[in-house]
């Protein structure tokens, strides 16, 4: 029989003679997985390509060890360390092409199971793993001296430990397939939908397209939507309509500048392309010092108007501000964001009133916007 | 673990000219240390919204190129989709590869966020100021910087300490074995001419890059790839090492030709493996060019006549 140093030996140069040309093989499928995951983290054709590849490995692997062993009754390897592998128990001259072929077979499926079974080479009676014992074939060398039978305490201990690892293995596959089959009835698998190149915090059914980026933006200063969602609109808007791209794409890059040059930049853009609301618009944010005069008596944009709501309420405008919310509750996707600001209004008129209540007459419209209130919200 | 080890590599005084092509790469190594200018490799281009940015304007460069010159570009490169950021992001790492693109970054006017091309476009070119300072741009290989001197001077420059220890230990063991074999002259000869063709399988492969590329592996894949043309019969000693146990570890005589899958398939293997466009920060395309020219040279070796060979040796 032959050393088991020997053995491993071989099979280290066997590792380092074969594992270039199977790599030669299975080179294009790799490169083609690399490019599909390449444009895609989680790309399909990916994964086949990676499955293609492996079978090709393992079936090149095969036929690479089975042409050795047909031939020359050993692996490179196994020539190099005076190693041959010879029928058992019945001797024959060579080794037909179906023994080869089922050693091989084996031999290569061993990894599979993490290597485990190759430790029978060690523990077994004459050093014949699954692979020689289901393909008849022993493994002798040609030197003056041969290994000896392992000790029975060797067999032993090995066998009770490959023993243990064939059941830790069984467990866990077990275990995987309660998983994987847990995790198909959760739906965790279904195709998820390709990322939309607008901003998924604004569906898509809640503003029209036309005062999007106008909407999001009011959303933007109001605190509803994120910095990153403000961009990404106004990215959208910037690089899809290209030189048409509206002066309110820039604004809204202007608020979310890193620096106060970037800003400047973005605000100078915004006056070169319109001078009229929005130029007035990105001052007014701007600059502190502006007063809501600047943003004119008729605005257009969502976002003037809000400000302008802003400031109202600020001053104790509170029937104007009233009348803005309710003017910007017609945009459905603002209806709920500017609730509390509603709330506040009615509230501050209220206070208003009973403060004031004999000094001076409360108007019809005031009256009516605070019971319209309290209706509303069953309040007494 | 294997390596070769000859037994005629602890005379090392046999074998001047490969010590003189160490010490050599050695100096310039240290040369190239430490008159190193500012690295690229802090440019805000590299961060990445600047790659997305960069795909994006890169994706209206391609729609602005003729068919022809479309074409040469990967497949993958045409075919990513403008709407995802991801992808975008993806090709422009590749942008910055792209040599044409890059000398026409600055001037070309693009559509979309002016603020945003206006910083990146000044940022280019800082970009290409500072790459065009780093001595593995001026020393090293690319399509930008071909001059003649270019193509001896890389076989001697080296990235970094690994890649140039790594260099030296084969230069060293294969080195000594083809100056026992037919002489110093011949060692330099096949060296020189070895990195000349690797240099030519590097551009050719890669035509439109800026990635320069260093060091002397197409020379010693000349060297390799020589003797084991040159000596196919010969066994050469590899020392292995699988445990501390007693007959786990020694010596083993194994012949030349093993050196060829152990390396060369090896190169190929990875060359077809890499996407088309893409590096992978080894220039196998040199070390295959290098080992053409050495596997020549080898046949050429062995059709000479034996007083030719000899006359060789004790040069």
């Amino acid at each position: 029989m032959a050393f088991v140093r020997d053995r491993f030996l071989a099979f280290f140069l066997d590792f380092m003679i074969f594992s270039p040309v199977v790599s030669l093989c299975c080179a294009g499928f790799l490169r083609q997985a690399k490019t599909f995951f390449l444009l895609q983290n989680d790309s399909l054709e990916g994964y086949i390509s990676w499955a293609l590849m492996l079978v090709v490995a393992f079936v090149v692997s095969v036929l690479l060890q089975s042409a050795f062993l047909f031939f020359w009754q050993a692996t490179p390897g196994q020539l190099f360390m005076q190693i041959r592998v010879v029928n058992y128990p019945v001797p024959r001259s060579r080794l037909t092409l179906g023994q080869c072929l089922q050693r091989s077979l084996f031999w290569n499926m061993s990894f599979l199971l993490l290597g485990v079974p190759f430790l029978e080479v060690v523990s077994h009676l004459r050093r014949r793993a699954f692979y020689d014992r289901a393909s008849d074939t022993l493994v002798v060398t040609h030197k003056q001296v041969c290994a000896p039978a392992p000790l029975p305490f060797e067999t032993r201990m090995v066998s009770s430990w490959m023993h243990l690892f064939y059941f830790a293995m069984a467990l866990v596959a077990a275990m995987l397939f309660g998983r994987t089959y847990f995790l198909l009835q959760k739906d965790y698998f279904a195709q998820t939908e390709q990322k939309a190149a607008l901003c998924a915090e604004v569906p898509a059914s809640e503003v029209s397209e036309h005062h999007r980026l106008d909407a999001v933006m009011t959303l933007f200063l109001m605190n509803k939507v994120s910095s990153d969602c403000l961009v990404q609109e106004a990215d959208h808007e910037l690089w899809s309509e290209g030189d048409n791209a509206s002066a309110l794409a820039y604004l809204a890059k202007s608020l979310v500048a890193e620096t106060l040059t970037e800003q400047r930049k973005y605000v100078a853009k915004v006056c070169a392309l319109d001078k009229k609301e929005i130029c007035q618009l990105a001052h007014y944010i701007h600059d502190e010092d502006q007063g809501t005069q600047i943003l004119g008596e008729h605005p257009i944009l969502l976002s003037t108007r809000f400000l302008i709501l802003e400031d109202q309420l600020e001053n104790g405008h509170y029937m104007a501000a009233l009348s803005s919310v309710q003017s910007l509750q017609k945009e459905k996707v603002l209806k709920s964001a500017l609730e509390k600001r509603y709330v506040s209004a009615v509230w501050a008129l209220n206070e208003h009133l009973q403060h004031h209540h004999g000094r001076e007459p409360a108007s019809a419209d005031e009256q009516t916007a605070v019971q319209e209130f309290k209706d509303k919200y069953g309040v007494p | 673990m294997i390596l070769p080890y000859t037994e005629d590599l602890r005379k090392y005084r046999s074998f001047p000219v490969t010590g003189a092509l160490l010490l050599l790469n050695f100096l310039i190594f240290i040369f190239l240390l430490n008159a190193g200018g500012e690295t690229p490799m802090n440019s805000p281009l590299l961060e990445e919204k600047a790659m997305v940015l960069s795909g994006r304007l890169y994706y209206q460069f391609l729609q602005s190129l003729p068919a022809e010159q479309l074409y040469l570009r990967p497949t993958w490169v045409r075919q990513v989709h403008s709407d995802d950021l991801e992808q975008v992001e993806v090709l422009g790492a590749y942008a910055l590869r792209d040599r044409n693109f890059m000398e026409q970054a600055s001037e070309q006017s693009f559509r979309g966020d002016q603020v945003q091309i206006e910083a990146w476009q000044k940022d280019v070119e800082s970009f290409k100021d500072s790459s065009s300072q780093q001595l593995a741009y001026r020393f090293g290989l690319t399509s930008l910087e071909s001059s003649p001197l270019s193509w001896i001077t890389y076989q001697f420059a080296h990235s970094g300490w690994m890649h140039l220890l790594s260099n030296s230990v084969f230069l060293a063991i294969i080195g000594a074995t083809v100056e026992s074999l037919c002489g110093g002259l011949s060692l330099v000869l096949i060296y020189t001419l070895g990195g000349i063709a690797g240099g030519l399988g590097f551009l050719l492969m890669s035509a439109h890059g800026t990635v320069p590329m260093v060091g002397a592996s197409a020379s010693i894949s000349a060297l390799l790839a020589f003797y084991c043309v040159a000596e196919p019969r010969r066994r050469i000693r590899y020392l292995y090492f699988v445990s501390p146990l007693p007959h786990h570890f020694g010596a083993i005589y194994l012949p030349t030709l093993l050196m060829i899958p152990l390396f060369l398939v090896t190169d190929a293997a990875s060359l077809w493996a890499i996407p088309e466009g893409l590096g992978s920060g080894v220039a196998y395309s040199a070390h295959l060019g290098g080992a053409f020219l050495g596997l020549i040279l080898g046949c050429a070796y062995r059709q000479l006549r034996w007083p030719q060979r000899q006359l060789l040796r004790d040069f």
